[in-house]
């Protein structure tokens, strides 16, 4: 459904100096499928999110979608474009992403008007329909976004999103603003709505237990590249890169942790990185001169399918 | 030996829509060289209770109950004057967004000479030094340099080193930490709270340890204190906590947080939400409406002190 190749984007700075937020990204997703997007803060996470759902321009590689190359298409066009209905976005907070002057049912009925044109007993069906499906009252729908709890507006924010139908709901951090309590439910009301919809997700976050909740498969940034790949259950219990191995030990569990290996010292500056630099190896207690000579090329992380891993420690010795 | 004692302590706020009760006669005790972690959802009232033993309250705020022992001095009955002499220095506070609580237009070593000119006594000279030591302490690489960065010159794990290194400039007896790894990387949160942990136990520190993540208070702390909507309805150690909650709704909220093996379907949601805390029929046990066990004497009979030795439960019909 979705094949994204060399992927980049890069931010002039002035006085010479570029940001390079993404670098030869790519990955492909299924039909149906859930891929989680983690890493930390300035890893590209959102900024891949905004390129594939065309609200910001790659500066190289290519987005096929459905068969097309959407990148090529300017985001500012993409925005009349027939598909702009077929790839919905949910915003990480939705107190922000509201806009308050919008009530909820005219916040939900904004996208089916513009994309989908539709008007008067047929827009107000359709957003009925589209709040009943995520569990919104019905007389909340004539509520402003004050007027509304963090959950019922994360409801709301994930009505406008499947209101015109999409096939690809791209999710930045639909629950990082929530209590636990509504996490759960607003995670399961997601997980309800791909089986019901057969949507296909990319779900950015940081919080590695939802993504494996979620997700079928997850990939791992680290400054812009992809550090690993692969089907969740393979990346949490058998990491291959030094960093998803930090990552993985870093998550909560509940338990007393005693010793944990955590990456020592700051991320490489993302400001003109050295090309043939592997982006972990300031903070990597395994990194080899190799590690500073060549990028590494994605390598098998493990004997499961399609579990990849830019490490040079994966590379046969020799 | 107790170090914080906070008794039967009740707090309001007076707002235009109404009397906001936030606190109901909530009880902690902290020894030295403990960490006890403080969880429940937003509207709690874990950073009204911190903010009451700083004495930091809004001004809207009036104590209407209880008392708050620190060591032999009780803290509501000071003068302010004593009180400031005991922030920054017995008392110290980590707050949740250190990029805004940091002063944007001073370097950070200045701004930790300053705490030690205040509150230690320092020469330029001595404060200057001390200051390069405590970043140091915080492990902060190549201290010297970092001293003379502006906040916004720092990452936000450093910029959280950074109050740390603050709120221990004092040599604090009670550190105070609310929601000290909010909005930090999974990486850098884990290394701040592996800080936090080896400077409370090397100093015997006390900590109160705020947050809305009951996993990582259960990784950290020694006792976890449950609150929901201005109650504490559970104090037990971490590990007692995770294994066998009794009140109900410990038990939900350990249910409810996704970790290692639990399942999306698995997942128990908290039924209804906080209720209305200006309402003037405010039930005995605020959890009544969300609760599956509710008896109906819950509504009027007030909250039992029950459980074993070292187990607070507050409930009627515990699990």
């Amino acid at each position: 459904m979705l094949q994204v190749a060399g992927l980049g984007k890069r931010f002039a700075l002035g006085h010479g100096a570029t940001l390079h937020a993404l670098a030869d990204v790519g990955f492909n997703v299924q039909p149906g499928e859930a891929l989680g997007i983690v890493g930390e803060s300035g890893c590209g996470k959102t900024t891949l999110s905004r390129i594939i759902a065309r609200l910001a321009d790659a500066s190289d590689g290519s987005v096929q979608f459905d068969g097309t190359n959407i990148a090529a298409i300017p985001a500012a066009r993409f925005a009349r474009d027939p598909r702009r209905s077929a790839i919905q976005l949910v915003f990480q907070d939705a107190t922000d992403s509201l806009n308050p002057r919008f009530t909820a049912a005219q916040a939900i009925a904004e996208p089916l008007r513009r994309l989908r044109g539709l008007r008067g007993a047929a827009l107000a069906a359709r957003v009925a329909e589209c709040a009943a499906l995520t569990g919104l009252p019905g007389e909340l729908l004539s509520r402003y976004p004050h007027q509304l709890s963090g959950g019922q507006k994360a409801r709301v924010g994930i009505a406008r999103a499947i209101a015109p139908e999409p096939r690809l709901l791209v999710l930045d951090e639909p629950t990082s603003a929530l209590d636990v309590s509504v996490q759960a439910v607003v995670l399961q009301l997601l997980a309800e709505l791909r089986t019901r919809l057969g949507l296909t997700y990319l779900f950015v976050s940081h919080d590695l237990n939802v993504v494996r909740l979620l997700c079928d498969r997850v990939m791992v940034m680290y400054l812009g590249r992809i550090a690993e790949i692969g089907r969740a259950n393979a990346v949490f219990d058998h990491p291959a890169h030094p960093y998803t191995r930090a990552l993985a030990a870093a998550i909560p569990t509940g338990e007393a942790q005693r010793n944990r290996a955590l990456p020592e010292g700051e991320p490489m500056s993302p400001v003109n990185p050295d090309p043939h630099t592997c982006r972990f190896a300031s903070r990597c207690a395994q990194a080899m001169p190799r590690c500073r000579e060549a990028y590494p090329p994605l390598l098998p992380g493990s004997a499961a399918p399609g579990h990849l891993a830019a490490c040079h420690l994966l590379a046969p010795t020799g | 030996m107790t170090l914080l004692d906070v008794d039967r302590l009740s707090v309001e706020f007076a707002t235009r829509a109404g009397t906001v009760r936030a606190l109901d006669q909530v009880s902690l005790s902290l020894t030295r060289g403990e960490i006890l972690g403080v969880v429940g959802e937003s509207g709690s009232g874990k950073s009204v209770t911190a903010y009451a033993v700083m004495r930091l309250l809004d001004p809207a705020a009036r104590i209407t109950g209880g008392r708050i022992g620190f060591e032999a001095q009780s803290l509501l009955d000071l003068p302010e004057r004593a009180m400031r002499e005991l922030r920054g220095n017995e008392l110290a506070m980590v707050f949740q967004s250190p990029r805004t609580a940091l002063n944007p237009i001073r370097t950070v070593g200045r701004q930790l000479a300053d705490v030690l000119t205040a509150h230690r006594g320092l020469g330029a000279r001595a404060a200057a030094e001390r200051a390069v030591a405590l970043l140091a302490e915080v492990r902060i690489p190549d201290p010297e340099r970092r001293a003379s960065a502006y906040p916004f010159e720092l990452s936000g794990g450093m910029c959280q080193r950074v109050m740390i290194a603050l709120a221990l400039a004092g040599r604090p007896r009670l550190l105070i930490a609310d929601e000290p790894t909010t909005g930090l990387d999974v990486t850098v949160q884990a290394a701040v709270l592996d800080l936090i942990a080896t400077l409370v136990r090397r100093d015997r520190m006390g900590c109160l340890f705020i947050t809305h993540d009951l996993l990582l208070a259960a990784e950290l702390c020694d006792r976890i204190a449950v609150m929901h909507a201005g109650q504490v309805v559970e104090v037990a150690s971490a590990a007692t906590l995770f294994a066998a909650p009794r009140h109900p709704y410990t038990a939900r909220l350990v249910a409810t947080a996704p970790r290692r093996g639990s399942s999306i379907a698995g997942l128990r949601p908290i039924p209804g939400s906080l209720p209305d805390l200006r309402a003037a029929d405010l039930p005995a046990c605020r959890y009544l409406a969300r609760c599956e066990r509710a008896l109906p004497h819950c509504a009027t009979t007030p909250l039992p002190d029950a459980g074993e030795e070292g187990h607070v439960l507050r409930c009627h019909n515990p699990l």
